[in-house]
């Protein structure tokens, strides 16, 4: 999946330009921010980065870096091809490790009262104590203004109960405590979906439908339906994914969320993957029951967008958009070698 | 009973050899520069070194070059050995590709980043000789609890001591965009991440600016005397960028040397024009090797600028030797350049030794111990670079930072740039006398002309100063006050040091003046001490 040629992949950038990018724009405005904080698991040509930077979102500093911008990465490889693209520009340290360990590391015997600046002969717990040291380190960077969640593994495989993703999608929303709402980015495959995230899909829609009439009404009107497998697959996974995953993350730890946009597109392997945009804000002790109702009736309503593979090579707009970040970027490494 | 044969050959462990080149690399530079050696042998076009700065915790070193055939480092790791090198084999001096000189000898050099990490991962993506691609990838570890202490497998004298492992070895699919050999490592020591980091405290880390440019203004700072000024940080990229195979950082035709410094007969000299010639042909050379050093985004280069600092005098002198030493040839050529003042940064004064295009431990501020000129000033005035094209490799050390100093073509080179030196050396003192002449001659002139303007402002125009040598037992200053003149008698000395002489002279001026232009007493101790506070100001 991750050797995707991402510089030519372009229903992705649909994604990015028609959903992320007047997303974050907008939150720029609202929030009144000259730059952004970002968080981001971007894939080795760094994209993202440059697209925010190329349209002012990210601004560079007096000694033309881009501040508060962190790339986590997993793989030993890809986060070195990062370093060489996004460096120097980039003023923080690539964060290299699997962002589920790191945000969820729970010291242990090993490690219990060790500080990570200790020599230690054993390897393992060497291995351990780094990423203590790197879960320190990335706790320290929160609260960000966009989280963008484009992690390797599948939120729906496999289930929600043992899902790291979404154990680490809860832990980001607890880490942003300090901030009343930023915007949240959350990408996951919807190809090969486990029965059990399936099941859970279903039962929680179901129980959508019962509990609110609200929903049931806006289904009957706009799908003509309230049968979840009556449903077209990307809107029922959808609804399901903003439901189950980031809405559910959210509750859990107080947050609300408005979607701004869900985009499904098309690898050209002919594999889906789904991209939710979210304002996410601060709520009340008793969660606001309504503005969940609402946030899953405008899913319902207007959401998802599609951008097959196909459609994808002739959309000229997109086409040249990526492109002119392409040029960018390569326009900033040739820049230091001056 | 044990016998011994007459004769004997005598061998070295290889775990003497591993033990010496876990630790053996003077500075973080020098480790990494052991590393760029093996991708310039390796005849590849970049090598890309990253440290995750500001963080320091993942360390890499990838290059596009011919990688690690399997059968190398089976050979390497399992059974010859560290240390077992192969690239010279069958007396092959140049590389397959680009023709460059092979640097590595030993093949030690790759365990260089044991120096900054315990345990790291290597990947190689290589073309086999029968055509066929191939790849795999390792993890080497250096230390763990289950590898035994090496100090304690020393003192119990164990013969194989075990001092790595290797473990998750695997083949991979080829990938022709990772061709070449990579070596990465999270499990970096503590004491290299501490050492950068303290170099990059937050007002550092505000203005870091990695554009090359930008580098390059920071190394020749002229609030900086020495590079350890910019920290360690800094200093390791200058470091490498010094030693390694690289061409000079020249943006405008004005580095290493600038031209425009020189006056136009100085370079219409022979030996200038040679100089000059030699610089711009290694320049050539270095960039036809078509190799590159990019280390956390910044392409190396070696930044020397010539002259620094302004109003010196600038001198260029060649160096060349070609001649058989000890039934072995011996070649190198090179240049001295010197100037009527220090040289900065203080790292560029001395002598650097080059071999196969390689620094070998830096500037030698000692000039391979030339004993005429310890710890003077002008010693600091002069460096040069020297390129050892063939010879003098018997005589480097294992560390590949020093020399044998008893090696018989160190000594030829050190005989030929000591004799070299003393032209140098005489040349500048000259220069450095006469300019001292000079600025002598000058001071003395201003200074003339001020008591001339004092005198004549002090007493009101009724005199005017003169200076001239008097016969013998004139006093120090005459006064006719007919013809309005005081004469001040350069011939009289009344004590032999010049400073107290000097001011034996202008205490008496002072007097005098006063004396035969003030009516009442108390006008006199007045201007008396007005005129001594004047001359003196000028003086002093």
């Amino acid at each position: 999946m991750r050797d995707i040629d991402y510089d030519k992949y372009y229903a992705k950038h649909c994604a990015r330009y028609y959903g992320w990018l007047p997303a974050i724009e907008k939150y720029k405005v609202e929030f009144n921010r000259r730059s952004l904080k970002y968080f981001t698991l971007c894939a080795r040509q760094a994209i993202d980065v440059f697209m925010l930077e190329i349209e002012k979102l990210l601004l560079r500093d007096e000694s033309k870096r881009l501040p508060n911008v962190v790339i986590c990465e997993k793989d030993k490889n890809v986060a070195l091809e990062i370093l060489n693209l996004v460096r120097p520009p980039l003023k923080e340290a690539v964060i290299q490790g699997a962002l589920e360990d790191i945000l969820l590391f729970q010291d242990d015997n090993r490690t219990r009262g060790i500080s990570p600046d200790t020599y230690v002969r054993n390897r393992e717990i060497r291995d351990r104590l780094r990423i203590k040291m790197l879960s320190e380190r990335l706790k320290m960077f929160f609260p960000f203004d966009i989280i963008n969640f484009d992690p390797y593994g599948n939120f729906l495989n496999p289930d929600l109960n043992r899902n790291k993703l979404y154990q680490s999608l809860r832990k980001i929303f607890e880490l942003q405590e300090q901030v009343s709402a930023f915007l949240l980015l959350v990408t996951t495959p919807i190809f090969d979906i486990h029965p059990d995230s399936d099941s859970q899909l279903r039962i929680d829609f179901e129980s959508n439908v019962s509990k609110h009439k609200k929903i049931h009404d806006v289904l009957l009107s706009s799908v003509h339906t309230i049968a979840y497998d009556e449903i077209k697959n990307k809107k029922r996974i959808a609804i399901g994914f903003a439901k189950s995953i980031v809405l559910a993350a959210a509750k859990s730890t107080g947050w609300n969320c408005e979607h701004q946009g869900i985009y499904v597109y098309q690898n050209e392997h002919g594999n889906r993957f789904l991209s939710s945009v979210a304002k996410v804000y601060k709520t009340h002790v008793s969660l606001d029951e309504s503005a969940y109702v609402e946030d899953i009736i405008r899913i319902i309503k207007d959401m998802p967008e599609y951008y097959s593979y196909k459609d994808s090579l002739k959309n000229k707009e997109v086409i040249e958009h990526l492109e002119k970040i392409k040029k960018y970027r390569k326009e900033v490494k040739n820049e230091y070698r001056k | 009973m044990n016998t011994i044969e007459q004769n004997g050959i005598i061998r070295v462990d290889a775990t003497t050899i591993a033990q010496l080149s876990l630790g053996l690399y003077r500075s973080t530079a020098t480790a990494f520069k052991e590393l760029v050696n093996n991708a310039y042998d390796a005849d590849a076009t970049v090598v890309r070194i990253d440290t995750n700065y500001p963080e320091f915790d993942f360390i890499s070193c990838v290059d596009d070059g011919t990688g690690m055939p399997l059968d190398q480092f089976r050979r390497f790791f399992k059974d010859e050995g560290i240390g077992s090198c192969i690239k010279r084999k069958g007396g092959k001096d140049t590389t397959n590709i680009y023709k460059r000189p092979i640097i590595g000898r030993l093949g030690i050099g790759m365990l260089a980043i044991g120096q900054l990490c315990h345990s790291f991962q290597i990947e190689s993506h290589y073309k086999e000789e029968s055509g066929e691609y191939k790849a795999y990838r390792v993890t080497i570890i250096l230390l763990d609890d289950t590898i035994p202490d090496r100090e304690e497998s020393i003192r119990n004298q164990e013969k194989d001591i075990e001092f790595a492992r290797w473990e998750d070895f695997e083949e991979i699919d080829y990938d022709e965009t990772k061709k070449g050999f990579r070596i990465y490592s999270t499990d970096v020591r503590l004491t290299f991440r501490h050492e950068m980091r303290s170099s990059i405290g937050k007002k550092e880390h505000e203005r870091l600016s990695f554009s090359l440019s930008d580098l390059h203004s920071e190394f020749y700072d002229k609030s900086k005397i020495s590079i350890r000024d910019c920290k360690p940080y800094l200093e390791t990229i200058w470091e490498l960028a010094i030693l390694c195979p690289l061409p000079y950082y020249d943006k405008k035709g004005e580095y290493p040397i600038n031209l425009v410094s020189f006056t136009s007969e100085e370079q219409e000299s022979d030996e200038f024009k040679q100089a000059i010639q030699f610089i711009r042909d290694r320049q050539s050379r270095f960039l036809k090797d078509n190799f590159r050093v990019v280390f956390d985004g910044i392409d190396l280069q070696r930044h020397i600028q010539f002259p620094t600092g302004k109003e010196v005098i600038p001198k260029l002198y060649f160096i060349e030797f070609n001649d058989t030493v000890a039934d072995l040839h011996l070649k190198f050529s090179g240049y001295l350049f010197a100037q009527t003042n220090a040289v900065r940064p203080l790292e560029l004064n001395g002598v650097q030794i080059r071999l196969r295009g390689v620094g070998i431990g830096g500037y030698d501020s000692t000039f391979l111990k030339y004993y005429k000129e310890i710890e003077t000033i002008r010693s600091r005035w002069v460096s040069g670079e020297i390129f050892v094209d063939q010879g003098l490799e018997q005589a480097l050390n294992i560390d590949r930072d020093s020399f044998n100093e008893h090696d018989e073509h160190f000594k030829a080179l050190q005989s030929f740039l000591h004799e070299k030196l003393n032209t140098v050396f005489d040349k500048i003192n000259a220069i450095a006398r006469e300019r001292s002449e000079e600025r002598r001659n000058k001071k003395d002139e201003k200074i003339k002309k001020s008591m001339q303007t004092i005198v004549v402002k002090e007493s009101k125009g009724k005199f005017k100063l003169l200076q001239r040598d008097l016969k013998e037992g004139t006093p120090i200053v005459v006064v006719n006050e007919d013809k309005g003149k005081i004469i001040l008698n350069t011939a009289a000395r009344p004590l032999k040091k010049k400073k107290a002489d000097m001011i034996i002279r202008a205490v008496e001026l002072a007097y005098q003046i006063a004396k035969h232009t003030a009516k009442t007493d108390e006008e006199r101790d007045n201007l008396f001490s007005q005129l001594i506070k004047e001359i003196f100001t000028e003086l002093i």
